[in-house]
């Protein structure tokens, strides 16, 4: 089968991350639509399994992270064949190296099962029950083990183009927008970034991807014009089908997704039904998809390709950083009362530090405009690059909603919002809203629950 | 050393937002050209201060670039802008911050495409032309407005502002017989919103690069220079990168400097080396074909005015829930 869309997903020693598992159900909306295959493939997400391919398989469970035996033998449990996939246009000498010493077979690995290795057969499964059913390919590499552009180009720009997608699908995270707009360049791709939903042009069939601009406050869509596409892809792309604003569903499917997004596992495998699902789904119903069809009818495939070795990088990476600051504990607020730029002030955080005040287990966090300027520490800002919460009430007070902020906080149960300006983004995700002027109306319900604790005296 | 920064005119949020105008209705209402008046006429100053400014994120990596040449003096710093002429406006503010030389590599609104609503040019890019409000039943926009302006041959639809890789790519030959040490660029650009321009640029001039860098040091001009960038969740990655080398300058690296007195007199006395670069456009990869206000939610329930009604109602709706106690 060939794949029109291919998925490079993120993984971490728990699994798919939720970005990727969205990314992969948006690339099934699209290939249902082209009516080709998927891909899904994972990169660097076995470090224990670096040498898979290049060095023996003595290998030694560790940790939280797979070897090469429990890839092996897990994949032979899930999946119906294993491929060991060279990587193309390799030199021979560098292949037969590689090759020669490739060593894993099914038989060897289910042989050699283990407790250990049963524990990290759960791992691999993690991975690849959420691609779907979709042919999987997992890379490994010693220059994967921590991220860097560079290295992922070099290891997934000869592998694409291999693969001959028309559609690349990358989560719109801090790596898959890091690292995209190069990987185009080297694929010579059109790149589409931060989409949040597609349609075809009822003219000529063309596909259309939507994304925001201007705060969120505009969208606009854009048209490939060669393939392939790359597309940095936002986890409300999941949920939109095919139709974008010019219907009236539009708004249906991001709510339905904030609904959803507890239960993302039930949307990967959605099959073509799951194209309109939430179209139909009544307002703040859970979507839960009909379990996959597509894995059964289809056998999923597994392969594992060696990511090439990086001589000479010039960008090196040095590791992750110990948080300076701890970050501060959004988990046991009910509310979460969040202050976005239009507070204007520093002083004004003292309503919302009064608002919150009304709550018995309330949180305040803020959006990142408003760490910017000092007014809060950065680790109070909730979005894209701070936490991501999901709390049972979430109230955002002046702030715009750019697909930053809303990437942290469009999860939550409920959330109104408060700000003066009625197009706000922020009310597209709101299910209460309130056109106000902040300093007003703070005060205003500080006076009326005051006024109600004087009628209750 | 040189550094080169990379820096867009953009348009202000609020001046696209509805009903920030003044009395008479919305700025776009009173003051913007509409498709019908053919040719773009390029607002007043007045008008132009309100909606275009320079991004801040690029204010955040001109700053940056500033802090690297107290640190080394002898390094120049350039300011680089892409767009039609009025985005002079920005490069004399990055000269009046401290930039030593700017670079307008203009691009003219017919090249740049007339009719563009707002779109996604990126560090440098500008839009060709301002927005208007259009209504969300506006039918077929982008046919609608292709009578504006004459379109490039073989383009069925107004090609908007610049995308983001035409962008990178106008930077990109223009740079080929250029060197410098370092490239800064802001993180994305406040309205576009795309974050892409850096990239695209550094891959076309095989550069190494780093995004969303929220911490950069230089320990010689020769590099390598030392940087975290920030990743989701507030995680932080160190890298140490060669240079030449890219960055992208994240919010909260720095507080960018006001220009003093004694800089805004001296850019006066600057010269903006203005480059035609409308031939230096690549053909486009991807193109903008229609851009609109996104339609108001359908589900969120607002609570009508006045003020004590809302407050009133809000509490009802928490207690309603649990979240207050009755």
């Amino acid at each position: 089968m060939s794949a029109d869309v291919v998925v490079i997903a993120e993984a971490s020693p728990a699994g798919l991350t939720p970005a990727s598992v969205k990314t992969i159900s948006f690339a099934r909306r699209l290939a249902d639509a082209t009516g080709e295959g998927l891909r899904v493939l994972i990169p660097g997400c076995f470090p224990e399994t670096a040498p898979i391919a290049a060095k023996d398989s003595t290998l030694t469970a560790s940790g939280g992270n797979m070897t090469a035996k429990a890839v092996a033998s897990v994949s032979v449990g899930v999946a119906n064949n294993i491929d060991v996939f060279p990587p193309p246009g390799r030199e021979k000498s560098n292949m037969s190296e590689k090759e020669g010493k490739a060593s894993i077979s099914p038989p060897a690995g289910r042989g050699n099962s283990t407790s250990d290795v049963d524990n990290e057969n759960e791992n691999v499964a993690r991975f690849l029950e959420r691609t779907g059913g979709a042919e999987t390919i997992l890379i490994s590499g010693e220059s994967l083990a921590a991220y860097s552009a560079e290295a992922w180009m070099e290891t997934l720009a000869p592998l694409c183009r291999d693969l001959d997608p028309r559609f690349l699908c990358l989560p719109h995270t801090s790596r898959g927008w890091d690292y995209g707009p190069g990987l185009a360049i080297r694929l010579e791709a059109a790149l589409i970034g931060a989409v949040d939903g597609f349609r075809r042009e009822e003219a000529d069939g063309a596909f259309l991807f939507r994304r925001s601009i201007l705060k969120g406050q505009w969208q606009q869509e854009v048209r490939p014009e060669r393939w392939p596409v790359v597309l940095t892809v936002l986890p409300e792309a999941a949920a939109a089908a095919g139709a974008v604003s010019h219907s009236d569903a539009a708004p249906d499917d991001t709510k339905a997704q904030a609904n959803a997004a507890g239960d993302t596992r039930g949307e990967t495998g959605s099959g073509p039904q799951g194209t309109n699902l939430s179209l139909s789904s009544p307002r703040h119903a859970p979507v839960r998809t009909p379990p996959a069809t597509f894995s059964s009818s289809s056998p999923s495939r597994t392969a594992f390709y060696a990511a090439p070795a990086a001589p000479d990088p010039r960008c090196r990476p040095l590791g992750k950083l110990p948080a300076g600051e701890a970050a501060y504990d959004f988990s046991t607020a009910e509310v979460i009362v969040a202050a976005g730029q239009g507070i204007g002030a520093a002083e004004n955080l003292a309503l919302i530090e009064r608002l919150a005040g009304l709550f018995p287990k309330a949180a305040v966090g803020c959006s990142r405009a408003v760490c910017d300027r000092g007014w809060m520490e950065y680790r109070r800002q909730i979005g894209m690059t701070g936490r991501t919460v999901a709390p049972p009430l979430y109230i955002a007070c002046g702030i715009s909603g750019a697909m930053p902020h809303l990437a942290g906080m469009r999860d939550s149960r409920c959330i109104v919002a408060v700000n003066r300006d009625k197009n706000a983004a922020i009310f597209q995700v709101a299910h209460l809203g309130i056109v106000a002027d902040l300093l007003a109306f703070i005060p205003a319900v500080l006076e009326q629950t005051e006024e109600e604790a004087r009628r209750a005296d | 050393m040189n550094i080169l920064v990379c820096i867009k005119q953009i348009l202000a949020p609020e001046a696209v937002s509805e009903g920030s105008g003044g009395p008479g209705g919305s700025v776009w209402g009173n003051d913007a050209p509409t498709a019908k008046e053919g040719p773009r006429n390029f607002p007043a100053p007045s008008f132009a201060d309100y909606c275009y400014r320079m991004n801040p994120y690029d204010e955040h990596a001109l700053e940056e670039a500033l802090r690297i040449r107290e640190q080394f003096p002898e390094a120049k710093i350039d300011a680089l802008a892409v767009g039609p002429d009025r985005c002079r406006r920005v490069l004399r503010r990055a000269l009046e911050m401290g930039a030593d030389r700017a670079v307008l590599l203009q691009v003219t609104p017919a090249a740049a495409g007339g009719s563009g609503p707002p779109s996604s040019g990126e560090a440098g890019a500008t839009h060709s032309q301002e927005p208007r409000p259009m209504s969300s039943g506006e039918p077929g926009s982008p046919h609608a407005r292709s009578d504006s302006k004459p379109t490039r041959p073989g383009s069925s639809f107004p090609p908007s502002a610049l995308t983001p890789y035409e962008t990178a790519a106008i930077i990109a030959a223009y740079l080929r017989d250029k060197t410098h040490d370092l490239i800064l660029a802001g993180v994305m650009a406040e309205d576009g919103m795309a974050g892409q321009t850096g990239q695209l640029l550094a891959e076309l001039l095989g550069l190494p690069c780093a995004t969303a860098v929220i911490s950069e040091q230089l320990h010689s001009p020769h590099g390598p220079v030392y940087v975290e960038r920030e990743e989701d969740g507030g995680e932080r990655s160190a890298y140490e990168i060669d240079l030449p080398a890219l960055l992208t300058i994240q919010s909260g690296i720095n507080r960018p400097r006001y220009p003093a007195l004694s800089h805004v007199l001296r850019a006066r006395a600057q010269e903006i080396v203005v480059v035609a670069a409308s031939g230096l456009r690549p053909t486009p990869r991807e193109r903008v074909v229609d851009s609109r206000r996104r339609e108001s939610s359908s589900e969120c329930e607002f609570l009508p005015g006045p003020l004590p009604e809302q407050a009133r109602q809000f509490l009802g709706f928490c207690r309603q829930r649990g979240f207050l106690n009755a």
